[in-house]
Order: C-alpha cells, then structure tokens, then sequence
C-alpha cells in the first residue's frame, strides 16, 4: 500500500460534503436558471437523485474490491494493459478537472476579488497550498475538513438567514411553463457537475471499506442540500433573468444581503466558504491523480509525483481556456459529455464485466 | 527575463526537494517518471513563454464530442 493513513467513516462524510459544495455553489445556480429557468431548484433535485443513484453503483464495484483504488482494480478486472489503460484514460480526466478547477479559482478571483494580481498569481499560490496537503496525506486532509466544517456550516446559515427577508415566493411560478424537457437539460448538467465518481479513489483508505456506502450518501444528500438551498435563493431573490445574466450568480446573492442598512457587503463570506470547498475538491482531485499514477506505474510514493503535477497543472490551467466567453461555451454543455463517460460509461461497464467474470466462475466452480 | 529565472528556480527547487531523497533509496523507476514528467512541465511552460504554438486539450474534447452535445442540448429544447 502506498498510501498508510486511513480516515474514519465521519472524515468521510465530511470530505464528500466539501466535495459535493466544491465549485458548485458559485457556478451551478446560473448554469440552472439558463437552462431550465425558474425550475432550476427541481432539474437540481433531480440531478442529484440521480447523483445518488450512482453513488450506489460506485460503492458496490469498490466494496467488490474493499483494499483497491479504481487504477488497480481497473487491471483486475479488465486484464493488465487494457486495465492500464483505462486508469490512465480516467487519470487524463481527473488530471484536467483539477485544471479547470484552478482556472475557476483563478478567474473568480481576478474578476471578483482581486482585479489587479495577475491570474498566474493566485494560481501559483492556490496549487502550492494544494500541493502541501496533498502531501501531507489524506488522514491530514480529512483532520483539516473536519476543522472547517462548521465554518462553512455557519457562513451558510448566516447567509441563508439574513437571505430570508427578500424572497419573492411568485418568482419561481410559474413551475414547469416549458414542461420536462428543460428540466432534465438542467439535472443532465447538474448530475455531471458533481463528480462523485473520484471520491472512489478515497474509498480504500476508511476504517470500513464496506460501508463507505452510507458515509457518501450522507455527504451528497448534505451537500446537496446546500446547493440547491442556493439555487432556490438565487431564484427567489434575484428571479431568473438576474441570475442568468450574472456568472457566479450566488456572489451576487451575498451582494443583496442588508440588515438595516448596517450589516452590508457580506459577499467575501461566500468567497472564504466557496474557498474553503473548492480547496478540498482540489486536494482531492489532485491527491486521486497522484495516487492513482503511482499505483498504475507501481511506483514506491505518490508524493514524488506531486511536485511535477503542480508544475503542468498550473500550465494547464492557463492553456484550458482563451478567455471566460470560451469557458462558457465548453462548460456545462461539452464538460458533461465528457465527464458522462467517466461518472457513467466505464464504472457502469467495469462493474458489468466484473459482475459477469465472477458469475462465470461461479458456474464453473459449481 | 524574469519569468525564466522564476522557472529555473522552481525547477531546482523541485529536484533539491525530491531527487536526494529517490536517490537514496535507490527508487529508479520513480526517479524516471519524476524526471520525464519535470522534463514535460518545463518544456511545456518554455513553449509558452516563447509563444509557441501548445495544441489545447479541451479544443480536442470539443472537436469530438460538440455534434452530439448540441443535438442533445437541441432535442431537451435548450435552444429556446
């Protein structure tokens, strides 16, 4: 085993709650209200329902394997080299997730909070912290989630609250003016902006492989909670059209809050809780890809792989896109049929060839 | 002038963080992909700062996947 620390079952649930909050929380509420207009709150309800759904395929095809990572058992299953070479082709995603992750961080910084530090800046320094934990290991990682977890608890309930006076319930009617079909658009892009299927790479290293079932289950429905929280509220509070014209939709959100015109400009807590989250969706993305190349090349350490990564992370991220007019034009539409083949295509096949091998046997042994 | 020294110091720090320790345990396959993968990085951030031409990855996942995106995205009504 490469990697030696194990996290509990809670450390678990904590890390697939940041994760699930991740980038969503800024960039999701927009993405709903173009496509599925007021109705966004359920084309997100939906999305996650199937989010969970999928939940359970990926814990029944790692509790089949309860002590490997998805880059060694891949070569189980499918033989050594096609099994390489899946882990590789899932790495690649992984590897370019985790660059657009830093390239948000990037761009919601420069745009929002600091407009005159250049994007390489904030990059460099955001995958350098990054990296620290990743090479501290994920038993750190998971002691640091569970540190700030009622932090970003509490950024969102002050949000939510000091939200509450300006909802406008006649915003989100009328509910389904354009029938379904916008609605599953909407949870089409909202089910493959979560990318549960990573968390995977964290299932070997719990206490009970075995019920890592529950612990991501309870993390998604958590986090899920919160975003759609922010959905409903966008739409409430901003209406549609508002929301759709503003990129990170759920900052603005934070703009409206004025408690007797004392308690004003609150948005950089939403910035401080959106940090917060994408920092740990970053670690773990980047913890998965350092991981799981060590294990596909059967290197002795992970962590030697990390500082190379840092450098062509911090590359890419600059490479991925020309500017934010063509991040807009890849994001949730071609991003999700990209992701879709990893969230959907290789588990749900890994597990059927898995599930038939073994009945194979079975027959034979009988 | 100065991004390159920026680079090249980043580049030995990585090697002085990394390599004494791989070399002293004798790991030579992780020595190798450490290197090739340090090598990739470097010639890649060269490129960039010469102004070369760097073929972009999403503009590859976009050629592949756009047809079935937008006929996905139109049959759901999306362009309304």
């Amino acid at each position: 085993m490469i990697e030696k620390g194990k996290i509990s079952h809670r450390q678990l649930t904590v890390l697939t709650l940041l994760y699930t909050i991740g980038t969503s929380i800024l960039i999701v509420p927009s993405i709903m209200s173009v496509f599925s207009k007021q109705d966004g709150w359920i084309a997100c309800l939906v999305g996650i329902a199937v989010n969970l759904l999928f939940i359970l395929i990926y814990s029944t095809l790692a509790g089949r394997y309860p002590s490997l990572t998805l880059a060694e058992f891949s070569e189980k299953i499918v033989g050594k080299w096609l099994g390489k070479a899946i882990s590789l082709f899932f790495l690649s995603f992984i590897f370019l997730l985790s660059a657009f992750l830093l390239r948000v961080v990037g761009n919601f910084m420069t745009t929002h909070i600091m407009p005159n530090t250049p994007i390489e800046v904030t990059i460099i320094l955001f995958i350098s912290v990054v990296i620290y934990a990743v090479r501290l290991g994920i038993e750190t990682t998971a002691r640091a989630a569970e540190i700030f977890l009622p932090f970003v608890i509490a950024l969102f309930l002050f949000l939510t609250v000091f939200l509450l006076p300006q909802i406008e319930l006649d915003r989100v009617e009328p509910i389904f003016e354009n029938g379904m079909k916008p609605i599953i658009l909407g949870a089409f892009y909202c089910f493959n902006l979560q990318e549960q299927v990573i968390l995977m790479m964290l299932i070997p290293y719990t206490n009970q492989p075995r019920k890592a079932k529950k612990a991501l289950l309870a993390g998604t429905v958590l986090g899920s909670v919160v975003i759609i929280t922010t959905v409903l509220l966008s739409t409430l509070v901003l209406g549609t059209e508002f929301t759709q014209r503003n990129m990170y939709a759920s900052y603005t959100l934070a703009k409206q809050i004025s408690v007797g015109n004392f308690l004003q400009r609150v948005e950089a807590m939403l910035a401080i809780l959106w940090l917060i989250t994408i920092f740990f969706k970053t670690v773990i993305c980047v913890y998965a890809v350092s991981l799981g190349t060590a294990q596909t090349l059967k290197l002795k350490d992970y962590r030697t792989l990390t500082l190379p990564f840092g450098l062509l992370l911090v590359f890419l991220s600059l490479l991925v896109y020309d500017n934010i007019i063509s991040f807009i034009a890849f994001t949730p539409k071609v991003f999700s049929l990209y992701a879709t083949i990893f969230m959907v295509l290789i588990p749900v096949a890994l597990l059927g060839i898995d599930a038939l091998r073994s009945g194979l046997k079975e027959d034979q042994s009988t | 002038m100065m991004k390159y020294v920026a680079l090249i110091a980043a580049t030995a720090a990585i090697i002085l963080i990394e390599v004494p320790s791989l070399w002293k345990r004798r790991l030579i396959k992780d020595l190798w992909v450490f290197s090739s993968l340090l090598l990739l990085g470097v010639g890649l951030v060269m490129m960039r700062f010469l102004n070369l031409h760097i073929p972009n990855p999403v503009n590859g996942i976009d050629y592949v996947l756009q047809p079935l995106a937008e006929a996905i995205f139109h049959y759901l009504g999306g362009g309304q």
